[in-house]
Order: C-alpha cells, then structure tokens, then sequence
C-alpha cells in the first residue's frame, strides 16, 4: 500500500539493533537470573525456540512477497478475522517502545545525569523516537544505517577494553547444567529479544527481493546469538555469575567496571551510547511499523499522522512505567506472550495457507 | 513541520541538561577519598577527603593570600549508619557533596578488622561513586592521611595523590591495587580472598607498605611488599619485577669453590659487617681504574670471583628483589623480569580435596645492575635460568605457606579455578573450609634472555 522500499541490507541491520539495544538493556539481566551458573544454555535455548516463529515467518514471508502480515491475514482467513489476530501485534508494537523508553532511561540516569528525573529521559527518548518514525520507514532505515555506522567501532573498543579485566574461569562451567531456567519467568521474559524478525513481516512489502529473506532471518539470529554470547561472556568474566545476577541491566555495570584508560577518564560514559542508538532506531520501527499497519487498516494515505497521534498518547500514558520494576515486569509478561502468540497465529496462517492454496504461491513478478 | 521539528528540538534542549540542579562547582564539596573508621562514640565513622578546587593547580584566578582557604578539608561525623554519617556531613557543610571524583575508598586497619563490606556495597550501590576506585586500607588516622601537606609531585592534587601511584605504575607486581568493584565480586561469589594495598602516611609521603588480608570481609593480617609482590605476579601475572639472587657461575661450581664462594648467612653478615665503608670505596675504585677488566675474554672469570670475594654482602634481607648499585654487590645478579606466565593446574583427588600444580614462568633479563664488565656466554645463562627458578620457588613456596596455612586467606584465587570443577560440590561446601587443606605444589622456570647492554 505504502510505497516505501528497504532493502534487505537494511531490515538485516534492524534486525541487528534490536540485539544491540537488547543485550545492553534487559537481555542479560533476564539471562543471569534464570540460573546458578552456565547461563549459556539458556541463552542457545531461547534461540532454538525462537527458530519455530521465525521459521514460519520466513516461510510465509517466502511464500507471499510483496505482502505483508495484514495483507496474508486478510486473504488468508478474512478481513475480519484478519484484524483480529494481527491487532494484538501492533498493539505490542506500540507498548514495546515505552517500557524499553523507560529501562533505557534508567541506563542514562544512572551512568551519565544522576540529578535528572527518569521521566524526562523517557520522554526525550520517545520523542526522539517519534520524531524518527513521522519522517517514515525509509528514513528509519537510513538512520539506523548510520547508527550502525557509530555502534561499530564503540562496539570494537568496548570489547578491547573489556579483554584485561576477563577471568575466563569465572565464566565456566560450560558442560555442567543448571535446568532450572525452564521454570522461570525471567527466561521467558528474556525470549523476547528473539523476536526482532516480526518487524519483517510488518515490512514485507516494502523489502525487495523478499523470497530470500529467510537468509536474513537466519543469518540475523545467529550473527546476534554471537553477539549475546560475547557480551554474555564478557560480563560473567568480569562480574562472575554471583555479581551479575544481582543487577538488572549487568553489562551497564560492566561498563563502569572498565579500568581507568589512557585517554579518556570516564570510557564508559561514552561507550553506553552503544546501546542508545540502537533503542532510538529499534523504538521508531516498532513505532512505525505499528502506524503502518493502522494506516493500512484505515486506507489513509499518509500514516504518518498516526504516529503523533501515538506520540500525545504515550506521552500521556508514560507516568504508567515510571516506576522500573512496571517497565521490566511489562517487558517479563510481553516476552512469552508476544512469542507465544505469534507463533500460535503464524500456525493459523501457515495452515490457511497450505488449506487454501496447497501449491506455492506464484509471485508478484 | 517545520514547527513540529523546533517543538522537539526546543523540547529536547529544555529536558537533556546535564546540571539538572543547577549546583555550580563553587556550590560543591568534591570529595576524592571517601574514608571510613570506627567511630568513637558511634558505630561509624564517616571521613570525606574534600578537595578545595581553588586551590588547584589548574585554577588561574587565585585571588588574595589567605583567600583561598585549606587545599583539603576531611571533615569527620559519626553515626550508626553510613547514611547517618552523610546527613550529618550535609548539615554541617554549606555544599552539595559530590561523590563523582572519588578516586578511593580508604578504610582504616581498625574499621577493616570489624568488617568492609558494608562499606563496599554503601559505595556501590551510591549512584555516584565510580565502580572503578580503589580500596586502600591505611593505618594512618584519616584525617591526617588526608590533609597532611601531600605536595609531592602531584603540586595540591588533592586526595588525587593517594592513588597517584597506583594509577601510574599499573603493572608493577609491586603494587597490590584493588578496585571497588573487583572487591565487590570477591565478597560476594567467595572464590577467593580479598588482598587490599595497605599504605601509610609520614610526613605528606604515601607509602604502600603491603597488603591486607581479608578471610570474608575482616582484615585477618598483612603481607610484606615482597610477599604482595609474589602474589600478585601469581595471581595476576603482574610484571616487570626485579629480582635479585645469588648466583654462582657453573665453573665455579664445578671446581668445588662454591663453599668458600657463598659462605653461611651468618658468616656473610658478619663479613658485611666487618667490611667497612672505606675498604668498599677502595675496591671500587681500583675496578672501576682498571680499564682491561672491561674487556676480558669470553670464559674468564676472574673479575666475578674477584668480587664474590671482595664484597660478599648476601644475605641483606632488606635488599632482596631490589636492584643492586653494581659496584657495592655486584656478586648479586639482579634480573629483570618483563614477562610472566601462571598456569593452575588443579584437580579433584577426592571429595572436597584438591590439588593445585601451579607453574610460574619468567622471561627477563639481566637488569643494569649487573657489572657491566662481565661477559657471559650460554653456559651462564643456563646456570642462571635454574639457581634463579629455584631460588624463585623457595620464596614463593615461603610465601604459600603463609597464605595457605597461616593466614587461610585464598589471595591466589585458586577458588576461581576449583568452582567450576564440581559446582554442585562448590555449591555445598564451604571453600575456605577446604582450601587450607590443599595441596599445592608450585614450580618455576625461569629464562633469562641476555644482558641489557
């Protein structure tokens, strides 16, 4: 409907940003509190789980290029039917950004202005993000390209800097297992970093060469496995498992832990940017992809009014996560669920689908 | 658009200031040393080390003498709580304390034998405080660590001096330097034992004498700069360290001499004592007049005899692992050691008992302090390489035998490596428990690569 086009590259490279953003936000500190020891485990089973969604996402996505999730619901099970299984998703797209406005305002309260109020970060956070979102997909895209840019290089002295102060052993063991992360919240919680792939079905539409999109998903959930294990590893090394399971964003409290270095003081103020950027960009396409889809559903020519609409909102509604425990505790309960809905809607699809047209689709062109 | 796009930038210049409260630097009190003692009437006692910033070196509007006021306050409160302390401290001083330059957090030996942690973690968990300060434990009363005239190099850097040194020298095996946050990790995961630089004032001088250390969170005692220094190169792998040995070059061995070379301990420091100043003096000269000694042939050993038997200082405990001025012992080898390398090889032998290989190796060279008119072939060098590996290995056991059965403090870490061996077993046994019953076997090799000239 909307003639925007990124390209594979760039949906990759978001997808890349929601783990960057992630890891440094929530992920770890969910991560650490599921086990004693060995949180590696936890971690690779998350991806493994996480391969059943995003392996019927790149399916169908496949099967249907140039059409995205509203377009599939609605020839797959009706207009009706359509909206009602899809609207649950926008409506995480648009709880999403505030929760993670609130949890990465609390990174920069607490590492770069200590006297400032978390409410202010928060709306300055949502607006930078909502700003980004009403200049439209594309411009999404670029700026997350150029984020990426930055990230790059932090992310590469951020790992050199961290390497004296690693006790390999403290990361270990790596053979004995601890199971009992099956049973807690937090690992479920934690699944929702696995699910950056959805925004490949808001945005199908707008991707060329959709039919190998498979391969992004894949190569994006492994490339941020990696990452995670890294930044998984790094921290342990540094905190061991005891310390790092008592905070609830551990690789912040790396950061700070780096030793005093040769030219800057205070390293770690700017390398907790790292994790700035890719929340701005990864809230503005949660943010756009959910206006997007209202846009489609109400046929407006320019959804981008929506997003100001949303911005009022959520701005009015922010006091709700003032409090972290509510932004974490949101992120803990939309993990599962999130998960586990899509998964459970993408089956509907995946069967309407093979009911209705057994044979593979033909594309568009 | 357009005044959408000013809305947001006006709205972001009016909410991203970073002096939210506006409190100007005159209007701070930047504390650089956050001291901690036993009250004297309360539990606790609070001592911040305030800088006064128009003091300053870096302060290029000193306005009239007298002006300017004390270059350091501590200021001293006490209370049955940290936070108690604080408050008090804010209601006595017309500034808003400012934690962000603290560079050290300085416990007194007393406060330390009670009990650190709470220190640890009040500091911490102060949103303020940088994770990466140090833990220094001093015997001095802080307030006179903290305001004595320390104008040594650093002109009035303030509580910046207490640290000076750990900051710019951060390899040395000499220093034992702890951050706050790797004292923290220690407390809390109990896989080893806490060792702290344990420094003392005289006389505006900073002296690091040691270090403390800790069974849990109490000081238990206190290790010599020479006994941190060898924990420190095993636990960390610090480098460089000078060490000094006795060598005896291996056609000496050979001939039998080895007896009259090196006499007993007492004989010698009776020798040393005998030997005056003036006979020492004379010596040196006529080596130092005679130039053909510089050059002498590959294989003659006259000149080290010569002053193996001239000087025959060894035993001088005060100068161990100290470079020597060449011409007063130049019996003595000093070597340089730039490079170390530690493994740990431990094993389970039997539930709740393990035994730990540890092997050190060092790579260095002979430091200037050698006679540089000595010439040494590889004979030599391998000579040196195994009497300076095992006059390593005595000290270092001397210093594990200490550690391990004396004072049952795990300073080496050993915990770190035992953990993950069995972690249901590390899960329900008690680590310190076990660890003086340990066996641990240390052995070194040495590899001396040449001489630096």
């Amino acid at each position: 409907m909307y003639s925007e086009k990124i390209s594979m590259l760039q949906i990759g490279l978001l997808m890349a940003s929601f783990f960057v953003a992630g890891a440094g936000l929530y992920y770890n500190g969910f991560l650490f509190q599921t086990v004693d020891y060995n949180p590696f485990v936890p971690l690779f089973s998350g991806l493994l789980l996480s391969f059943i969604p995003a392996g019927l996402a790149a399916w169908l996505c496949a099967r249907y290029p140039r059409k995205n999730i509203l377009t599939m619901a609605n020839e797959l099970v009706g207009p009706f039917f359509g909206f009602l299984i899809v609207f649950p998703l926008v409506v995480a797209h648009f709880t999403l950004p505030l929760a993670i406005s609130r949890i990465a305002s609390e990174l920069i309260v607490d590492v770069y202005l200590e006297q400032t109020p978390p409410w202010a970060m928060t709306v300055v956070l949502l607006s930078i993000s909502c700003w980004i979102a009403t200049l439209g997909t594309e411009a999404v895209a670029r700026t997350n390209d150029e984020h990426l840019v930055i990230i790059f290089p932090l992310t590469m002295i951020m790992f050199l800097l961290s390497f004296s102060d690693i006790r390999p052993e403290l990361t270990r063991p790596y053979l004995q297992v601890d199971f009992s992360y099956w049973i807690q919240p937090e690992f479920y919680g934690s699944l929702l970093l696995f699910l950056s792939f959805t925004i490949v079905l808001f945005l199908n539409n707008s991707i060329s060469h959709s039919t190998k999109i498979y391969r992004m998903i894949f190569g994006l959930k492994f490339i941020g496995a990696i990452y995670l294990f890294i930044t998984a590893y790094m921290i342990l090394g540094t905190l061991g498992m005891e310390m790092a399971a008592t905070f609830d964003q551990p690789l912040k409290v790396k950061m700070t832990t780096l030793r005093e270095t040769v030219f800057i003081e205070r390293i770690d103020i700017f390398l907790v940017l790292l994790w700035l950027f890719p929340t701005v960009t990864s809230k503005a396409v949660l943010i756009v992809t959910g206006a997007r889809a209202l846009g489609q559903w109400m046929s407006l020519p320019d959804y981008r009014r929506l997003v100001i609409i949303y911005y009022l909102v959520i701005i009015t509604l922010s006091p709700l996560m003032l409090p972290f425990q509510h932004a974490k505790r949101t992120l803990l309960y939309l993990g599962p669920i999130w998960m586990l809905y899509l998964t459970l809607i993408l089956l509907i699809l995946a069967v309407a689908s093979l009911w209705k047209n057994p044979q593979k689709a033909s594309p568009r062109r | 658009m357009r005044s959408l796009t000013f809305f947001f930038i006006v709205l972001l210049f009016l909410l991203t200031t970073g002096c939210w409260d506006s409190t100007a630097m005159e209007r701070r009190a930047l504390v650089m040393n956050i001291g901690f003692d036993v009250g004297e009437e309360k539990p606790l006692a609070l001592v911040l080390d305030i800088h006064n910033a128009k003091q300053s070196d870096a302060n290029t509007m000193v306005g009239p003498p007298g002006a300017l006021g004390p270059a350091v306050i501590a200021p001293r409160t006490e209370g049955t709580t940290i936070d108690e302390c604080l408050e008090e401290q804010r209601r006595n001083m017309p500034r808003r304390i400012d934690f962000g330059l603290a560079s050290a957090v300085v416990i007194t030996e007393d406060a330390a034998r009670e009990g650190i942690f709470p220190y640890l973690s009040w500091i911490f968990f102060h949103p303020n405080v940088r994770n990466n300060s140090y833990v220094i434990v001093t015997s001095t009363d802080l307030q006179k660590l903290f305001t004595e005239e320390a104008r040594v190099v650093e002109g009035t850097m303030g509580g910046a001096l207490l640290v000076s040194q750990l900051m710019a020298d951060r390899k040395t095996a000499a220093l034992t330097r702890v951050n706050l946050w790797e004292a923290y990790r220690i407390q809390l995961d109990g896989t080893g034992s806490l060792m702290v630089p344990f420094v003392r004032s005289q006389e505006g001088r900073i002296y690091y004498e040691g270090s403390a250390v800790f069974d849990g969170d109490r000081m238990i005692g206190l290790l010599d700069p020479d006994e941190s220094a060898f924990v420190n190169i095993i636990a960390e792998e610090r480098m460089p360290y000078l060490f000094t040995f006795d060598f005896i070059p291996p056609e000496v061995k050979e001939n039998g001499q080895e007896d009259e070379q090196v006499p007993a301990v007492e004989e010698r420091q009776e020798v040393q004592e005998e030997q005056t100043a003036e006979e020492q003096v004379q010596e040196d000269s006529e080596e130092g007049s005679s130039p053909e000694k510089g050059h002498l042939a590959e294989g003659d050993r006259e000149p080290k005899k010569e002053q193996k038997q001239s000087n025959g200082v060894e035993g001088r405990p005060e100068r161990e692992g100290k470079m020597d001025v060449p011409d007063e012992e130049a019996s003595r080898m000093t070597l340089r050691f730039y490079r170390v390398q530690r493994s740990y090889d431990i094993e389970k032998i039997g539930s709740q008992q393990y035994e730990a290989n540890i092997h050190v190796h060092f790579t260095g060279m002979l430091s200037d302090a050698n006679p540089p008119q000595v010439r040494y072939d590889r004979d030599d060098f391998d000579a040196m390489n195994e009497q300076a590996a095992q006059a390593l290995e005595k000290k270092m056991q001397a210093v594990i035998e200490k550690i391990q059965k004396e004072l049952k403090a795990d300073v080496l870490h050993l915990g770190r490596y035992v953990r993950p061996i069995d972690i249901r077993e590390w899960e329900a046994m008690d680590w310190f428990d076990v660890y003086p019953e340990v066996t641990i076997n240390v052995s070194v090799t040495v590899r001396v690569l040449g001489a630096t000239r």
